[in-house]
């Protein structure tokens, strides 16, 4: 990791080179990039002669087509394409070497022009306006810096933990630096402004002012991420000495990029406003110029490359091997001087193609190294702690083991895993940042090429073609990646973290998610893999109409054919979000009851209390009783005689609740504990006593069974006795009745009791 | 401090307290020397109208001119004392810009100074409109020089009397005036310069060719035509002269001091800084404690960058107390000022010799901690807290 980061801090050399020679080309071709004036009233007449000339219409409907349109004259053959850039770069080739003719007179031709355009006493002055304007925004700027030092202070200063703190704290910094240096603009070129110049001399002196701001911008860039002096502020993952090596690096790259362009402006506009007399043509002049400024450019970044290569592994430490690292030195160095001959020859297509891309393969790399540190940063203190509390552990395992404290059956200790919070977050900023990255890089690269990405479906050329194939193809690759690294990691996070319920303990909300979400990813998978192959297809010109269409038509055969297996798909789908029922709960699916023992895509299996399995398809349910929510209500009676005292029946029930809510195994699952609820209804021989409690669900019966035990011994222990059925036979004068005679009438009675029913059904049974 | 002003605690407050005092009688008369250029603003005429008042008082009146030359003497004289007596050349930037601009001002005033003097021996009356003629016209490298003399001399006196001001009481108060103003009037002497440099630039070369409605020295020089280029030969080797006297002092005053270094015998010892950033490191005995945590690229509050005066430095002496030397009675004062406790310390007047030294900053870098308007006020005891 620590030679990613070393390469990180070489890619911000190498990017200044792109930056730096990126530059040059407008003013090279500055030519062709003339202002198009209006036309001019004679102009258009003149225009609207030859359309009305007869000779001409005939020529234009003669090199129409059939369909209309003109013919396509202006498409050649590659072979012809070949020649133009050959003729081209033979044509540059030319005028380098005219402007290495012209190199040598440069010096005394300059000096001359510089001699003849301004006095001696004029190029001074302009030395003292530009220092004294200079300095005025330097003095604003300081008077600015004054009154925000200590709020500079504290943002410098103050520790940060988290890396968005850290961020944060670098974005204001630069702020407060970057409204620093707008005051420093409209000090001093705002004052400059204000006075009326000698016209060159503005353009000089401005040009000189805008310099110093743009070397302050870049610096003040550099000083954004690598904070030499705020370690706290620090975005990248190096120490003080080489955070201030690279920032003099930078500012030394800086330095000659400004340079080089305030000296290629000025002398451009020197010539331009002189001419030059020895009849060499301007622009050979113009480009002997920027070739050696380019050179200057191209020799203090190799010098810088080289330097850093030499001196970071001293700085900082690296763990790549010497090889890899001249390796990656060597590659820059090449890179750049590729890039630099690419443009001396005038193929300033290709220089970038071969800088965008030569710039991806390290930049990728820093970039996942970079944000890997972000987060590594972030989760530091986190780790720390995780460390200390796993340390704690293991310490006390060890003293319990060497006191023979252990219990029996747990002979490893419990070292907790450590949390890591970013874990879903950092693979999806990784993709997010590499998806921006080549997307920029692709922008870069098309408009480096003249090629419009938005357009590119007009563009009929055979590479305008495979450009668009690529981009697209690669735009719904990354986006798909995207997509899929989001939900694969938010999906495996929660999946990891489910922590199935124990024996016995009823499951929580998490069980059903845990059952949908493997099925939603692979339909995700499906999904994203059918639209990427679809997209590429039709990017890459297959119709893909018919295989909609063929797909359309098997799915609706396929459809049709399963139609109950999708019914019950998607009904499933639809209980286990609607939470109707999880794992392990006693549900009433119409005549069936059971525990819920496993949900699967299709149907649910649920086992009733005395082992029956039975298997529901999801497609089969229509409604559905969960027994195991929230509460129940339990409601019990107890029949008494008409003469009991209901007041005792009620304190006994309050009693016995007491009782039952203080049990240590099943008192706190007791939400409401038994009570009486006085006379429920008077029957022939007794009256009806209700009581009720409620109780968490599963935990009512065994409540049940201790309060009937418990309120009957009560009752008992108070005298008071459960109705009995008891029929009275009341004789007319049957006193005189012998004992055989009452047991006749006994023996009748009985008929009556029991009626014609028979003996009573059993109670409905329960688990 | 040198063993010289630890035999004599007087030379080191007396150095202090004239470097202050002289420093301010030449920061007076730079001010109004700017305000004069500053008049060009409105016009050469007005410029020359108020050029007695504002300039000309410091060389016609004698007690003034005494005070002057007596004071840019002794000034400079100290300031090779102390660039002797520093330990290091490793000094913040504030520091490192007035030492640079110190050494500079000699070098870009000569010119300035013995022209004027020539003028005079010539004479002539310094009047704007000659002066400004010879810096824009005649020889406008002079005018180049000029600029950046203004600018290095204000440089130089406004971060002295800034770092002075920054150890008063109430410094906030004060502040709110004197950072406008520091700003302020160079910005509008450069502006009043480049705006009388167009009026005097002749018509042909773009300005606007003004003359003085009563120039006194229409008639020209009055000495003898003979004389002149002895006068001006006197000013050109006399201005040489100071520019190399002056810089072979400063050299001089380097070479002492890496001679008296060279002569230390530099252990090393350990430091550690406890409390919200701590650090370990190993320096070498010789710098001042607030030194090593600067090269250490230690973050450290100090207001005054070291010179004892602020107080904002202090650190509490852990362990190793009984290696350092007792505060000098100016580090003392400032200590009382604090109301500080006993195992406080000055950093910047601390030098650690050997073994180990542990400390705790009293003030935290960003200054979070500083009650700027009440120095003199209750400090939370760290004890008691």
């Amino acid at each position: 990791m620590q030679w990613l980061r070393f390469l990180l801090s070489a890619i911000a050399l190498v990017l200044c080179t792109g930056m730096a020679q990126a530059q040059f080309i407008p003013s090279t071709g500055s030519s062709e990039a003339t202002v198009v004036p209006p036309p001019s009233p004679n102009d258009v007449k003149e225009f609207l002669r030859l359309l009305g000339d007869p000779s001409v219409q005939a020529w234009i409907t003669e090199s129409a087509n059939d369909d209309g349109t003109l013919a396509d004259n202006q498409t050649r053959s590659f072979r012809e394409q070949l020649d133009t850039q050959v003729a081209r770069i033979a044509n540059r080739a030319q005028s380098v070497v005219l402007a290495w003719q012209v190199l040598p007179q440069m010096p005394s031709v300059l000096a001359e022009v510089w001699a003849t355009e301004l006095s001696h006493a004029q190029k001074v002055r302009s030395v003292t306006y530009i220092l004294i304007f200079l300095l005025i925004g330097y003095g604003l700027e300081w008077l600015y810096r004054q009154t925000v030092r200590f709020a500079l202070l504290r943002v410098e200063q103050a520790p940060k933990d988290a890396p968005s703190q850290k961020f944060i704290g670098a974005l204001l910094r630069a702020a407060i630096i970057f409204a620093g240096l707008g005051i420093f603009a409209i000090g001093s070129i705002g004052a400059f402004d204000s006075f009326d110049w000698h016209p060159l001399l503005e353009s000089l002196v401005l040009d000189l002012l805008i310099s110093v701001l743009l070397f302050r911008v870049l610096t003040t860039i550099s000083l954004f991420f690598q904070a030499p002096r705020a370690p706290e502020l620090r975005l990248v993952p190096y120490g003080t000495p080489a955070a201030m090596f690279l920032h003099r690096l930078v500012g030394v790259i800086s330095l000659a990029v400004v340079v080089a362009f305030a000296m290629l402006y000025m002398l451009n506009r020197i010539v331009e406003h002189h001419g030059m007399a020895d009849g060499s043509d301007l622009a050979t002049v113009a480009l002997a110029q920027t070739i050696t400024l380019a050179l200057m450019v191209v020799v203090v970044i190799w010098a810088c490359i080289w330097l850093a290569f030499r001196r970071l592994p001293q700085l900082c430490e690296i763990d790549a091997s010497p090889r890899a690292l001249q390796i990656w030195r060597n590659a820059l160095i090449v890179l750049v001087g590729a890039v630099f001959a690419l443009w001396l020859g005038g193929l300033f297509n290709i220089m970038w193609a071969v800088l965008i891309i030569g710039l991806v393969v390290p930049g990728l790399r820093l970039m996942r190294a970079w944000i890997d540190h972000f987060f590594d940063q972030s989760t530091e203190a986190l780790h720390e702690e995780h460390k200390a509390e796993a340390q704690k552990v293991l310490d006390d395992f060890a003293a319990a083991e060497a006191a023979n404290e252990l219990p029996e059956g747990e002979p490893q200790p419990d070292v907790p895993e450590f949390a890591d919070p970013y874990v879903t977050t950092r693979p999806i900023v990784q993709r997010g940042a590499r998806f921006a990255f080549i997307m920029t890089a692709v922008v870069l690269l098309s408009s480096a090429w003249g090629v419009n990405i938005l357009d590119l479906s007009a563009d009929r050329s055979v590479l305008g073609r495979i450009l668009e194939v690529l981009v697209d193809s690669i735009v719904a690759l990354l986006l798909a990646d995207l997509i899929w690294t989001w939900a694969t990691s938010v999906i495996d996070k929660r999946v990891a973290d489910y922590e199935p319920p124990t024996d016995g303990q009823a499951p929580g909300p998490e069980a059903r998610m845990i059952t949908l979400l493997p099925l939603l990813r692979t339909i995700l998978m499906v999904t994203l893999l059918v639209m990427v192959v679809l997209s590429v297809l039709s990017a890459s010109g297959v119709n893909i109409g018919p295989i909609l269409a063929g797909a359309g038509i098997v799915g609706i055969a396929i459809g049709f054919g399963t139609q109950s297996l999708v019914r019950d798909i998607v009904a499933g789908i639809f209980f286990l979000i609607d939470d109707a029922f999880r794992l392990g709960e006693y549900i009433e699916v119409g005549d069936l009851m059971g525990t819920v023992e496993s949900i699967s895509v299709r149907s649910m299996r649920i086992r009733h209390h005395r082992g029956k399995v039975h298997t529901v398809p999801y497609g089969e349910l229509k409604s559905l009783t969960n027994h195991s929510r929230d509460w129940v209500i339990m409601k019990l009676e107890f029949r008494v005689p008409f003469d009991t005292d209901l007041q005792l029946v009620k304190k006994i029930v309050k009693k016995v609740g007491a009782e039952l809510k203080a049990n240590e195994h099943y008192g706190p699952s007791i939400l409401s504990t038994l009570k009486s609820q006085g006379v429920r209804r008077m029957e022939e021989f007794n009256m009806v006593v209700g009581v009720k409690f409620m109780t968490k669900p599963g935990e009512q019966w065994l409540v049940r069974r201790d309060a009937y035990q418990k309120v009957r011994d009560a009752f008992e222990a108070n005298g008071i006795r459960m109705a009995e059925r008891n029929v009275k036979v009341a004789i007319e004068g049957g006193d005189h009745l012998s004992e055989e005679q009452r047991q006749a009438v006994a023996g009748a009675a009985q008929d009556a009791v029991q009626g014609p029913g028979g003996p009573p059904k059993p109670i409905p049974d329960e688990p | 401090m040198s063993s010289l002003s630890a035999s004599h605690p007087w030379i080191a407050s007396f150095r202090l307290q004239a470097m202050i005092a002289t420093g301010l009688v030449m920061f007076v008369f730079i001010t109004m020397h700017l305000s004069n250029l500053a008049l060009g603003l409105v016009s050469v005429q007005l410029m020359e109208d108020w050029r007695w008042a504002l300039s000309g008082i410091w060389t016609s009146v004698p007690p003034l001119k005494l005070l002057l030359q007596v004071s840019l003497l002794l000034h400079f004289a100290l300031a090779l004392v102390s660039l002797y007596l520093r330990n290091t050349l490793r000094v913040p930037a504030y520091d490192m810009a007035q030492m640079v601009a110190g050494v500079l001002i000699i070098p870009l005033l000569s010119g300035h100074v013995f022209g004027i003097m020539a003028v005079k021996d010539l004479g002539l009356e310094p009047t704007y409109t000659l002066v400004l003629s010879q810096f824009w016209v005649v020889s406008p490298e002079d005018g180049l020089k000029q600029i950046v003399m203004l600018v290095v001399a204000w440089v130089h006196g406004a971060i002295g009397i800034y770092t002075w001001l920054q150890s008063q009481d109430g410094s906030p108060r004060l502040m709110r005036f004197f950072y406008p103003f520091v700003v302020a009037l160079p910005i509008l002497a450069m502006l009043g310069y480049v705006e009388a440099g167009r009026q005097i630039i002749p018509v042909e070369e773009g300005g606007m060719g003004f003359t003085l409605a009563n120039d006194p020295n229409a008639n020209g020089p009055t000495v003898a035509q003979d004389d002149i280029p002895a006068i001006i030969d006197r000013a050109r080797s006399g201005a040489q002269m100071a520019t190399r006297g002056s810089l072979a002092l400063v050299a001089l005053a380097l070479l002492a001091r890496w001679l008296r270094l060279r002569g230390v015998n530099r252990s090393r010892l350990t430091v550690t800084y406890h409390g919200k950033r701590p650090a370990t490191f190993d320096a070498e005995a010789g710098l001042s404690l607030l030194e090593m945590a600067r090269a250490q690229n230690l973050p450290h509050a100090s207001v005054c960058r070291g010179r004892g005066r602020c107080g904002t430095c202090r650190v509490r002496v852990l362990t190793g107390a009984e290696t350092l030397a007792p505060p000098s009675e100016a580090e003392a004062k400032v200590l009382a000022h604090w109301k500080a406790a006993p195992e406080e310390r000055l950093a910047c007047q601390l030098k650690p010799t050997s073994g180990t030294l542990e400390v705790e900053r009293v003030i935290e870098p960003d200054y979070s901690n500083l009650d700027y308007d009440t120095p003199k006020g209750a400090k939370p005891n760290p004890a008691e807290v």
